[in-house]
């Protein structure tokens, strides 16, 4: 058995060598590949967690938002029907408060209406009635009457304050008589008789058919009322102040 | 009939004689070196059907690194699995007609086994130091020191005669049948060697493996290895 | 022929064909203790099968020492000369 070294030795050169090209142009290449891929796909893996995780904040985030917008939904809900409730309210009151006050107004006004229309009515019928009473009282013109009204104003003028009759008196012009009808015969007797109880001043007669009945005393600044259209202008003055 | 141990010498360059081993071995080594250039020429990150079973190959012999030595396969994968391609690809290689296997011949297997010896002592002198490695000489204990200096010559020649002998024997005996016999006949025998090519291929790779993480392991400061190696 | 080489090819002889039986009986005990194994725990098959053949070619491994002595001492017998 013989063993030659010089094949040996060659075939030992020849296995390295071949271990060096293998390892640079096999092992090391493909087990690198396989470490790439791996590294890559841990990579990967990472990657889709960030992103996963990334996603799932980004959900929950969405989530949130949305819950956020239906709360916010419904508050602004809630706020704008209470608004407008509010304003519902508010107009109600307003339309009510108006409401009343135009009623108020009316109210007023209606009653004042009929006030006012009362108080035409009463002065309608005060006229009515004064004149029923001139025109009953034009036919119930008489000498009594005229004599009446002559002893009433000599009453009159026997009561008057000493200012009246000097004021009555000192007319230039002097005081005039007034009469309803032209006193005829009468007048020489009613001059003396008021010059009797007046004094000695002018006389002189006027006829004033609106009296309809009396004798009046007028001078400049003075008028002695005595009559049936005193009376009624009193009447209807006192009546128009009553209303 | 020619002896299985001796090699024919086809040429001489200088005073180098070149056997048929050597030849078929260049033969191989071109095959091999151009195959994988031309496998692993477009390694991508998505791999096809080539790269997928190139990267099967790789993976099969990292997990099987990895299971024999418990350690990362990485600084292992391109000896072993230079030695386990090349022995595959050499016994395989008597199915050509007119091809002897380089394993067959003395010269080959020893060559294997000296690397061996040699890959022991680095990758021991590389893991553990030098001072590491002369101390794995005394596991378990000082008084194994010539045995296992002993041993060591003795496992790679154990491993040298055993790829000679299984490779030669197939060979030879499938030449005995041939001339006997040449047709059908050997066929049943052919597939007989292919199967102890495998295996002797896949003995030869894993005993390579076994010698050096031993070394290594035993190499290490902390004994907690080699009490873990004694507890099964 | 000499003594020497008939004693020769008579020992080849006697080492291939004794050195046959114990890698014979002892693959035998492994591969009955691997069938052994396989029938307890089926789901283990491959395991089982694939250090069956590594440990048939270790055993294999005596038997081929001995065919290597034997053809030592055909084709290359140091004392023949």
């Amino acid at each position: 058995m013989t063993i030659d070294f010089w094949g040996l030795g060659l075939q030992a050169v020849n296995v390295l060598i071949l271990v060096w090209l293998l390892s640079r142009l096999f092992w090391r290449p493909v087990a690198a590949a396989i470490a790439t891929r791996q590294d890559t796909a841990l990579t990967l893996i990472n990657t889709a967690k960030a992103t996963q995780a990334k996603a799932d904040a980004a959900l929950a985030e969405v989530t949130q938002t949305r819950a956020d917008i239906s709360s916010e939904r419904t508050a602004v809900l809630v706020a704008a029907r209470k608004e407008a409730e509010a304003a519902t309210s508010a107009t109600l009151a307003d339309a009510q408060a108006k409401a009343d006050a135009l009623l108020a107004a009316a109210k007023t006004e209606i009653a004042t209406e009929t006030e006012t229309a009362r108080k035409a009515n009463a002065a309608q019928a005060t006229d009515l009635s004064l004149d029923i009473a001139t025109r009953l009282l034009g036919q119930l013109n008489s000498p009594t009457v005229q004599a009446a009204f002559l002893s009433q104003l000599l009453l009159s003028i026997a009561e008057m304050p000493a200012a009246d009759r000097a004021a009555l008196k000192t007319d230039p012009n002097g005081v005039r008589i007034a009469t309803p009808t032209d006193p005829g015969a009468e007048k020489a007797v009613m001059e003396k008789t008021i010059r009797d109880s007046l004094g000695d001043v002018a006389l002189h007669f006027v006829t004033d058919p609106d009296l309809i009945a009396g004798v009046e005393l007028r001078s400049a600044h003075f008028v002695l009322h005595n009559s049936w259209q005193a009376d009624l202008s009193q009447v209807r003055k006192a009546v128009k102040h009553a209303a | 009939m020619n002896s299985p141990l001796s090699s024919i010498i086809l040429f001489q360059i200088g005073p180098v004689p070149i056997t048929q081993a050597v030849l078929i071995t260049w033969g191989i080594m071109a095959v091999l070196v151009i195959g994988s250039a031309l496998l692993t020429r477009h390694l991508a990150l998505v791999p096809d059907k080539r790269q997928a079973m190139i990267e099967l190959i790789v993976t099969t012999m990292d997990t099987q690194i990895r299971e024999t030595t418990g350690t990362e396969p990485a600084p292992y994968r391109s000896f072993i699995g230079t030695l386990f391609l090349f022995i595959l690809v050499a016994n395989w290689s008597s199915l050509i007609p007119g091809l002897e296997p380089p394993t067959s011949k003395l010269e080959t297997d020893a060559a294997l086994a000296v690397l061996v010896f040699v890959s022991v002592v680095w990758f021991g002198v590389r893991g553990a130091g030098v001072g590491g490695y002369l101390r794995s000489f005394a596991a378990p204990n000082v008084a194994m020191i010539p045995l296992n200096m002993l041993e060591s010559i003795t496992r790679v020649f154990s491993m040298f005669v055993r790829l000679f002998g299984n490779v030669m024997s197939g060979v030879f005996v499938i030449g005995i049948v041939a001339s006997l016999a040449g047709l059908l006949v050997p066929i049943p025998l052919m597939a007989l060697d292919l199967l102890t090519g495998l295996v002797q291929a896949y003995i030869f790779a894993v005993l390579a493996m076994v010698f050096i993480s031993a070394t290594v392991e035993d190499g290490q400061p902390d004994p907690a290895p080699s009490l873990q190696k004694k507890v099964p | 022929m000499d003594y020497l080489s008939l004693a020769s090819i008579v020992c080849a002889a006697f080492a291939v064909a004794f050195g046959a039986i114990g890698p014979a009986l002892a693959e035998g005990r492994a591969v009955a203790a691997a069938m052994d194994a396989i029938a307890r725990q089926p789901e283990a098959a491959n395991t089982i099968s694939r250090t069956l053949f590594v440990g048939l070619a270790m055993i294999e491994t005596t038997a081929i020492y001995c065919l290597v002595i034997a053809l030592l001492l055909l084709f290359a017998n140091p004392l023949l000369g």
